[in-house]
């Protein structure tokens, strides 16, 4: 066993290994960004960086199996602590390359810490409008809730990660000892619209109350595309009451059962910050006598526990404040007329490991810097003693 | 696609009014063309603040980029002209072609028809003249056409460009794209030849009562007159429209109506025609705070609340200039006062600082003229070669080198102070900066072993970096200090990433330089006993990709660190991102392959020469994929360009297997056996 | 030596792990999240038709934008108003913003339009309404000297005229009252208009001023 395990140490804190996964990751990197002529970024991602595995296909034809980005970095982080950090000599001579080796560790760190942990979406204001809730770019929910009465209200939530795998010929059935119904999913698509039953054609699904789901090719971008799905709840007694859910929807489904006002809403999964923030106005400025944008900024009121401060998000100076980071994404409507009110877009973003890239930065920069000059200073005593 | 989407507009809007200009005026007979204009003029002329592309630059650019979109060259000297004579002659061979660009413009707007007769398109094959029904008899296959030459395929070209502009640009053929880039050149040299009509015009302006009452002035009524009378013309419009006027009879109000229609829409159209240059500056305290042309001039005469005086009287002097072409004191001192008049006021706005200084970059031309001094460069120290015993020269190679180099940065900061930018904002700039990276560490690396190797890859690199330099400007014809648009609008981490992962790139194209060296030399067998010579270039190779991973990995998380803070994601897989991770990776694995002994010497240079395919693919080849937020610029023809370089790149790894396999012996044949047997 | 007990153990354990992260959920599943909101994002709309929630049709009551929703398009007016008492919305018009109408019949309408400059001048447009009803055009200093009252923030006048109002198709109504008010705002002109019959829109005018002084920019800071 001690023999089986030196020889593992040895494998993984080798030379070889790290070449050979470098060499991965090269050739993932080249794939994946091949790729993305053909695929959307959001795909790609899936399935090149943040998979275990995958079968690339070469030319379109030929499947060649690879690991994924995950897998290879966490070896290679694997690799880097046992081999680079470990294993490696701590002569002087070493040091830059030992700091060096744990400031990319580092990076590495922040980035499963990123991709496991944080969590990002967006945010529309229009001038005047507040808001302490951000909406995800890809990720659904379905959210049910009882909304008669006033205020607060309970919503009982499904992530999409939970039904979005049903697929549109699947069915699954949710329920919570709260609710008096349970809630069918009945076929649930990735990218849809809603047609009226005649229009639809061949494609149709099935017709409830006029209408069908056609489901439709994956976007590019994959923040376009429309959830949707066939839904039959099912109270404990009564009859069971068949509808269609679009992510798209202006308004909720709302039934009524037993005097009670409940709606279903599909919508982009929402997150809520522990803060306010309210858009006063909006400014936006391109060069003069072009399209291209020069500048353009939000100021914003960022409310908490009723105290207020005035900021100023633009682009390149997002607000930070208690992990939640706020950035100026962009704005609209595109065709504006002067006079028209505007909405501005924030990127939110809730990163544990936001500022990790920056110190393994600056780890990374010393280290190398001093290895490097180490050999500088002494490649230039060696050409000063044995002469040109 | 949205620089396409404003094409097919702006190409859409200068058809129809080429179209319309020049369906109210067939081209007259062509004349001959003009007396040369004085020095003065043109400098005058040339200093000229206009606003293109977002910012304040000098007419002299506008004419430069103009003329290189067109005829695919800066500088043209143009036809002989009357009143040359053989002294002068002789002079202009001498004298600054860079006065091309601003005479051609010159000649263009105020000669239109003799402008017509200069060859400035540049058509790359005549299968694009047949293309479009042009005789070619007597042009070469790739040659310049005049307009008037080009006048039989006009309605084909556009009418062709038209239905290709519609098909995706990827499915396009060379020559369709070619006829495409045609179109808009004709479609821009069209609104240049008309941009003057308007002042070369009478309006009528005496044909009824109504409006010899409100044009009471003698002689020829003028553009500038319609605009001074706007407020009035107003007036009689809305009085004649509301209803009976003033005891006219139904048929007398008709007239009027006409009359002003006619008036008006011909102001409009000639108006229509002549924005083509945005020249005149607001007016202070008027509101407006944009930069207008003469044809704008128009429609702010009729709606603004006072009637704007300074630019009719700018639009005045533009008449007068152009009426006044015949007699040049004349036409030089008004062109005096407009100078002063337009320039004054851009200066009161702080608009004109940088004027001058670009146009004496452009008039230094340092780039340019580093180029021919690096190949000298070169040709010396190849003379250090075949004269080894020539010390002095030896010594003096890298300081020989220096000159070049000091001219290229000299131009870089120039750049940057015109534009108050880092020195790297556009893809033009990173071929400046590269080269000037990779010369630089030539040069230090000389200094320090002397071997005259780094001296002859610097000298070679920084005349490949210009040419590359030179052929980039002119594929894209458009101007290389174009505003920045908003997310790079922070010099900070422009000045911390771009720079940082540009000095990357130059230090592994410097390094794949290297590992050329070293295989070709022990291809060919190059002083095939000094081990101390290739142990040289190996250790060359390895500091110089160890300095090149130093700036790579800066650079790529330096760009990190500035997405999150202006998107909010530190790595997004993006294609240029992920060319310089590439990068980064690939030097990694070489070196970490050097250091488990996999590979020696030479197998760490042919990793060098890879490093430098690598780059190239970073560098350019992820534009041309066409997706990600860093498809910079529209580099389709350099495809070719790339191509061709992975081919050669291909063969010199090729070669270095080849000779791996020879100084292992693969590939001897075998040898029999030594007989033992006695 | 604790390595070779264990690695069976471990073995189960990825073996397990990898199973349970393969496989989706099964057919019945709990709701275990839960959350508590002031307000619902999309407050619940009994009265939604299938055609209102995709979008097909545009609900009468307008709801607030819902956030970054690109599906139903609805165009965000810089002002909003106060509709009197005893006017009725009337089906959108193109080149109209609103129409309202009111009266036993609906014979009196009331519009509100903008109009960039090509629209002409506030004079242009007051003589223009003066000849749809018969009269004379005023002049420059006639238009100025016309009552004006305050709306968005600008000075606007505004004209009653009586007569016979001949509309764009040049159709004649005898005994009509026509009240209109010019806004002059940037580039822009924001028209009010209200005709109808001589006596029953006489009845609306301070209904028709107070509706023009109800015009409120939405929350634009800008103005």
């Amino acid at each position: 066993m001690k023999a089986v395990l030196r020889t593992l140490y040895h494998f993984l804190s080798s030379y070889g290994l790290s070449c050979v996964l470098f060499l991965l990751l090269f050739v993932l990197t080249l794939l994946g960004t091949l790729e993305q002529i053909n695929l959307g970024i959001f795909d790609v991602q899936k399935k090149y960086f943040a998979s275990f595995f995958l079968i690339h296909e070469l030319f379109g034809v030929i499947p060649i199996p690879l690991p994924g980005a995950y897998l290879v970095m966490a070896l290679l982080a694997v690799n880097l602590t046992l081999g680079g950090i470990v294993r490696a000599r701590k002569r002087p001579a070493q040091w830059g390359i030992l700091i060096g080796h744990a400031g990319i560790l580092l990076l590495l760190a922040g980035a499963a810490v990123q991709y496991n942990y944080s969590v990002s979406g967006n945010l529309t204001l229009y001038e005047g409008e507040q808001s302490n809730e951000f909406e995800s770019y890809y990720e659904w929910e379905l959210a049910v809730a009882d909304a008669s009465g006033r205020g607060p209200y309970t919503e009982y939530l499904i992530p999409g990660s939970r039904f979005m795998d049903i697929g549109s010929g699947g069915t699954r059935t949710f329920n919570h000892a709260a609710l008096p119904f349970d809630i069918v999913l009945e076929g649930v698509y990735r990218n849809c619209i809603p047609r009226p039953a005649g229009q639809a054609g061949q494609a149709a699904g099935r017709r409830v109350d006029g209408f069908t789901l056609v489901g439709m090719t994956l976007e590019k971008q994959a923040e376009r595309n429309a959830a949707g799905a066939y839904v039959r709840i099912q109270p404990k007694n009564g009859e069971a009451i068949e509808a269609i859910l679009w992510g798209y929807s202006p308004f909720p489904l709302t039934v009524e059962l037993d005097g009670k006002l409940w709606t279903f809403d599909l919508r982009k999964k929402r997150f809520q910050m522990p803060f306010t923030v309210a858009l006063d106005t909006f400014t936006h400025e391109m060069h003069p006598g072009t399209q291209m944008p020069k500048k353009f900024e939000s100021g914003v009121r960022k409310i908490e526990n009723g105290i207020e401060q005035a900021v100023t998000i633009s682009m390149n100076a997002p607000l930070r404040h208690r992990g939640y980071t706020l950035y100026q994404a962009s704005w609209g409507p595109p065709d504006a007329k002067p006079g028209q009110r505007l909405f501005s877009v924030f990127a939110v973003v809730n990163n544990p490991a936001d500022q990790w890239p920056l110190y393994a930065t600056i780890v990374i920069t010393a280290g190398l810097a001093v290895h490097f000059v180490r050999k500088l200073v002494v490649y230039l005593r060696e050409q000063s003693k044995g002469g040109a | 696609m949205k620089r396409r989407h404003n094409s097919v507009i702006l190409l859409a809007a200068c058809m129809a009014i080429a179209a319309s200009a020049f369906a109210q005026h067939p081209p007259l007979a062509p004349e001959g063309p003009p007396p040369r204009w004085d020095a003065q003029t043109l400098e005058l002329f040339g200093s000229l603040p206009v606003q293109e592309g977002g910012r304040i630059k000098p007419m002299s650019t506008v004419a430069a980029f103009k003329l290189l979109k067109l005829r695919g060259k800066r500088s043209w000297r143009g036809p002989e002209r009357p009143g040359d004579s053989r002294v002068q002659r002789a002079l202009m061979g001498v004298s600054h072609p860079e006065l091309g660009p601003v005479e051609w413009l010159m000649d263009t707007l105020f000669y239109p028809r003799a402008a017509a007769a200069y060859p400035v398109f540049l058509v790359q094959s005549d299968e694009l003249a047949d293309a479009i029904g042009v005789p070619h008899q007597g042009k070469r296959k790739r040659d310049r056409y005049s307009y008037l030459e080009l006048l039989p395929g006009r309605d084909k070209l556009y009418q062709l460009a038209d239905q290709y502009m519609e098909m995706p640009e990827r499915e396009l053929t060379g020559l369709q794209r070619q006829l495409v880039n045609l179109a808009h050149n004709v479609a821009d040299y069209e609104s240049l030849l008309s941009f003057l009509d308007f002042a070369r015009e009478e309006y009528p302006a005496r044909n009824t009562e109504g409006l010899r009452l409100i044009f009471t002035e003698e002689g020829r009524t003028r553009y500038s007159d319609v605009l001074r009378k706007a407020p009035l013309l107003a007036s009689l419009v809305q009085t004649l429209n509301a209803g009976e006027g003033g005891g006219l009879s139904a048929e007398q109000r008709e007239a009027e109506l006409t009359a002003l229609r006619e008036l008006l829409g011909q102001a409009d159209h000639f108006a229509a025609a002549a924005k083509a240059f945005v020249l005149l500056p607001p007016i202070p305290d008027s509101g407006r705070d944009a930069w207008i042309s003469p044809g704008d001039a128009l429609a702010e005469a009729f709606m603004a609340e006072k009637l704007p005086e300074p630019h009719i009287a700018q639009v005045a002097q533009l008449e007068r200039l152009a009426s006044l072409c015949g007699d040049r004191p004349a036409f030089r001192q008004t062109l005096e006062e407009l100078h002063g008049n337009i320039v004054n006021a851009a200066a009161d706005r702080g608009e004109y600082d940088k004027v001058p200084a670009e146009m004496a970059y452009y008039r230094y031309k340092l780039i340019a003229r580093s180029f021919p001094l690096f190949i000298l460069c070169f040709l010396l120290v190849a003379l250090t070669w075949l004269r080894p015993g020539w010390r002095r020269l030896t010594a003096l190679a890298p300081y020989a080198l220096m000159t070049p180099t000091l001219l290229l940065a000299i131009g870089i900061t120039m750049r940057c102070i015109i534009r108050g930018r880092p020195p790297v904002t556009t893809l033009y700039e990173t071929i400046l900066f590269t080269t000037a990276v990779s010369v630089a560490l030539a040069i230090a690396i000389e200094l320090m072993n002397r071997r005259r190797i780094a001296v002859s890859l610097g000298a070679l690199l920084g005349a490949a970096g210009m040419f590359l330099a030179n052929r980039y400007e002119v594929k894209e014809g458009v101007d290389t200090m174009p505003s920045l648009v908003a997310v790079l609008d922070t010099n900070f981490w422009l000045s911390a990433h771009v720079t940082t992962i540009v000095m990357g790139y130059g230090a592994a194209m410097f390094a794949a330089a290297i590992g050329h060296v070293y295989i070709l030399g022990k291809t060919l067998r190059i002083r095939n006993n000094d081990e101390d010579f290739y142990a040289g270039i190996y250790r060359m190779t390895y500091g110089v990709t160890a300095f090149g991973l130093l700036f790579a990995v800066l650079g790529t998380v330096l760009g990190g660190i500035w997405a999150n803070e202006s998107w909010g994601r530190f790595w997004g897989w993006d294609p240029k991102e992920n060319g310089a991770l590439m990068l980064v990776l690939w030097m990694l694995t070489v070196l970490h392959a050097r250091l488990g002994n996999y590979i020696r010497a030479l197998g760490f240079n042919i990793g060098a020469v890879l490093c430098g395919m690598v780059v190239a693919f970073s560098w350019w080849g992820v534009n041309l994929l066409g997706v990600g937020l860093h498809s910079y610029g529209f580099t389709s023809g350099i495809f070719r360009t790339l191509a061709a370089f992975y081919v050669i790149e291909t063969a010199v790894v090729l070669l270095g297997m080849f000779v791996w396999l020879r100084d292992d012996g693969y590939l001897a044949p075998a040898q029999p056996a030594p007989n033992t047997e006695p | 030596m604790t390595v070779r007990h264990n690695v069976p153990i471990l073995a189960a354990a990825a073996v397990a792990a990898f199973l349970a992260s393969c496989g989706g959920e099964g057919p019945v599943a709990q709701i275990s999240d839960t959350r508590t909101v002031e307000s619902l994002p999309k407050p619940a709309a009994p009265d939604a038709t299938s055609a209102q929630r995709f979008g097909f049709e545009q609900a009468t009551a307008r709801p607030s934008p819902a956030q970054g929703a690109p599906g139903a398009e609805t165009v965000e007016l810089p002002f909003t108003w106060t509709a009197p008492e005893g006017w009725q919305q009337a089906p959108e018009r193109p080149m109209r913003v609103v129409t309202f109408t009111t009266g036993p019949n609906h014979e009196a309408e009331c519009y509100i339009a903008i109009l960039g400059s090509t629209g002409g001048s506030v004079a242009a447009n007051i003589n223009r309404w003066r000849t749809q009803m018969g009269q004379e055009p005023l002049t420059g200093q006639e238009v100025a000297a016309l009552p004006v009252i305050d709306v968005l923030g600008q000075p606007s006048p505004w004209v009653e005229l009586r007569g016979t109002f001949t509309n764009q198709a040049g159709e004649p109504a005898e005994d009509t009252l026509m009240l209109g008010l010019v806004c002059p705002v940037e580039t822009f002109n924001i028209f009010v208009k209200m005709t109808g019959p001589a006596d029953l829109t006489g009845a609306q005018r301070d209904k028709f001023l107070a509706f023009c002084k109800s015009l409120t920019w939405s929350r634009s800071a800008n103005q």
